[in-house]
């Protein structure tokens, strides 16, 4: 047999994580919490709810870690967790919203806090465009132009069929194709109408 | 768009790291405060539990009101069922006209078993010859012997094995045909199969046919065939690979290079009323012509996934036989979609105290006889034109590599390891994204295995349907006992689930069209 060099494993890193092994948390935690955090900004647009989600995305990881069978890396398997929790999130904000104001859906997303954080205006126009996306088309796109995961993750993330995810990773790209266009040339408009003063 | 995500995610403070490692560490150990809105759904049930207990007492009250039976008995009665505590709180004992039915429904929807079918025909494998087929003369034939097994049963299982030298056989019947003898019988008959040397094998095959001595030459021509004469002629070549005893050799490996040129070819073959030479079809290319599409684990720059179910037909499922496919995919873009030059090898480790032998489904035993990897080493849009100038259709998309093992178990094993996939991942882990590994390995154990042919996944059926097909039309020692007009019906099953794929719809015509050239019994009149 040759010899092989064999490091740890995302599936053995679960099974220390499942016994109990906090280091194994740890650099679970370490490895992922960053990208994940950003995932859900992005996903639900605020800061604060993004801390609350990446929080309770860990605690159900850690109930749910010994079912963790190497079908996908760690990273994937907690942002299938934490792209749910921003659906259900998404969801339950919506319907907050729908109770006190009559708005149609797709203008419905939760705008995004730019307080405390000095987006540039390019920042402002990408997340201004993201809000105007259905949480799927959001994390269709997010999944597959960010994170680069196949249709069939993407599929498995949001629940539905490859060929749905593929629709909603088309109309996203779309959608967000004409929203940045056009804040593009509104940004030009301004800009032009600036120096012409 | 990669970019601009990158540009400007948020990004967590080193503070904010820390206080939400904290609260997770709280929250692992058992205690505390397990999040900001933890507190929110259980508050959200109390209130409902309440309103319902309250609902319930209110209803109970009026009730007993209308009846007027607010006896004594009968309010301690109402009390003791679930309207009120000690306390006057509301118990949370929902009456069972409230409860029942809906849970009885919620039950029966998951326990509807779903309608799948009827099993499939035995059809499959190597000990279809040796244990089913021709249970007398198959020893003897291994070891060398001709045996002349030529009844009628026999006879038409080897109608599937025309495919073998069918590229003769249809010059054979366009002669006849053109000779004014198109009501003659085309069919020919397996005598034999032997082994004369390691990894080779001869079958010996009659023509039952007017006209063969007019084309004996032409059939001496055709590749493979030794031996030829008027009535019948042997062909010898690696048809399948054989059983590899695990005690003796627990190791196996592929290489990540699958091209769909043999299905191609075989396609337009068939399409226009031929079938193809033996020696033309590649069991791995058939079986990578289609997509696989798991549920990869993908770790670092690679998939490996792995499944497992028992053929579709009696002997080898009571053998302790199963197909195992191992899927792997290289990520787009990767390290090793860069270049042609590190393209790795799949090692697939079996355990003896689990797996007793196994082969690939693939044209040998050998890894040499494994193309070059260099259709993988390119990304979608080169392959597509890569096989646009070779001529032939591109693999399906994603760089994925799918290899089919018959693996028969240890007897009376029912837990274990069966397999371990491993590949090399040359990409070092890079910060901020887990998962990058020196080696990494997917496994499958007995208790992944599905319990039949039929719950597998359909991509899985698909694979071992399409492995079939190659290995009957290879003429393949493992196909004598096979009929391919059994896989018809298979095939349209799974056009059916995979509405999406018109690759499968075209799969399944494929079949059906073989079988009226093969002349094989076709379902309808089964």
């Amino acid at each position: 047999m040759r010899a092989l060099h064999i490091v740890h494993s995302d599936w053995e890193l679960a099974q220390r994580a499942a016994s109990g092994d906090e280091s194994a948390w740890r650099l679970i935690y370490e490895s992922t919490c960053a990208r994940l955090f950003a995932l859900l900004c992005y996903q639900v647009g605020d800061r604060d709810e993004a801390s609350d989600l990446l929080q309770e995305t860990f605690v159900q990881a850690l109930r749910a870690i010994g079912g963790y069978r190497a079908e996908a890396p760690l990273a994937a398997w907690l942002g299938a967790i934490a792209l749910r929790k921003a659906i259900d999130w998404k969801r339950g904000a919506l319907r907050r919203l729908k109770r006190t104001v009559a708005i149609e859906e797709s203008t419905a997303a939760v705008e995004p806090n730019d307080s405390g954080v000095g987006f540039a205006a390019e920042g402002r126009a990408l997340r201004a465009a993201l809000a105007r996306l259905t949480p799927p088309q959001r994390a269709a796109l997010l999944l597959r132009e960010w994170e680069e995961r196949s249709f069939a993750e993407i599929a498995h993330v949001l629940g539905c069929k490859e060929s749905t995810a593929r629709v909603h990773h088309l109309n996203a790209r779309e959608k967000m194709r004409g929203l940045l266009s056009e804040e593009g040339a509104a940004r030009g408009e301004r800009r032009l109408e600036r120096r012409t003063r | 768009m990669k970019d601009l995500f990158e540009r400007h995610g948020e990004r967590l403070t080193e503070r904010e790291r820390v206080t939400l490692w904290e609260r997770i560490e709280t929250a692992r150990r058992g205690g505390g405060r397990r999040g900001a809105r933890a507190w929110r759904p259980a508050a959200a049930a109390a209130l409902a539990l309440a309103l319902i207990g309250g609902v319930l007492l209110v209803a109970r009250l009026r009730d007993s009101r209308e009846r007027g039976v607010m006896d004594l008995a009968a309010n301690r009665q109402s009390t003791e069922e679930g309207g009120v505590t000690d306390g006057g709180a509301p118990a949370v004992r929902p009456g069972p006209d409230i409860t029942t039915e809906p849970m009885a429904q919620s039950q029966s929807k998951e326990t509807v078993p779903r309608s799948r079918g009827e099993a499939a025909p035995p059809t499959w494998g190597a000990d279809a010859l040796r244990e089913d087929s021709r249970p007398a003369g198959a020893a003897e034939a291994k070891r060398g012997d001709e045996v002349a097994a030529k009844s009628r049963p026999a006879s038409r299982e080897a109608e599937g094995l025309a495919g073998a030298p069918s590229a003769a056989q249809q010059e054979i019947a366009g002669g006849v045909e053109s000779g004014g003898a198109a009501d003659a019988p085309t069919e020919t008959t397996m005598l034999a199969s032997a082994a004369p040397a390691s990894g080779a094998t001869d079958i010996k095959y009659e023509f039952h046919h007017r006209a063969i001595n007019t084309v004996a030459d032409t059939l001496s021509k055709e590749a493979g065939v030794v031996e030829a004469d008027g009535r019948s002629f042997v062909r010898r070549g690696r048809w399948s690979a054989p059983f590899t005893e695990t005690d003796a050799q627990r190791l196996s490996s592929f290489r990540l290079g699958a091209t769909r040129a043999s299905y191609d070819e075989t396609r337009r073959t068939i399409e226009s009323g031929r079938l193809p030479a033996g020696d033309r079809i590649r069991v791995d290319e058939f079986v990578n012509a289609f997509p696989q599409r798991d549920q990869d684990a993908v770790i670092g720059d690679f998939a490996i996934s792995l499944e497992g179910a028992p053929p579709h037909f009696p002997p080898h499922d009571q053998s302790g036989f199963h197909l195992i496919r191992i899927v792997v995919r290289l990520r787009e873009p990767s390290s090793h979609a860069q270049s042609n030059a590190s393209v790795p090898e799949v090692e697939v480790e079996f355990d003896p105290t689990v797996a007793r032998r196994y082969r690939m489904l693939a044209v040998g035993p050998n890894v040499a006889d494994v193309p070059p990897p260099v259709i993988l080493a390119l990304d979608a849009a080169d392959r597509r034109n890569a096989a646009k100038a070779s001529g032939t259709s591109p693999a399906p998309d994603g760089p994925e590599v799918a290899a089919i093992y018959e693996v028969q178990l240890v007897e009376g094993v029912n837990a274990g390891s069966i397999a371990t996939a491993r590949i090399r991942s040359a990409r070092p882990a890079t910060e901020g994204k887990s998962g990058a590994a020196d080696v990494v390995e997917a496994r499958i154990a007995v208790s992944d295995l599905a319990p039949n042919f039929d719950s597998a996944s359909p991509r899985f059926r698909l694979a071992a349907i399409a492995a079939e097909f190659a290995e009957i039309l290879r003429g393949s020692d493992a196909s004598v006992g096979t009929r391919i007009a059994v896989l018809v019906p298979l095939a349209r099953r799974l056009a059916e689930e995979l509405p999406d794929d018109p690759d499968v719809a075209e799969f399944a015509r494929l079949v059906e069209r073989t079988t009226e050239i093969v002349g094989s019994e076709s379902p309808s009149q089964r």
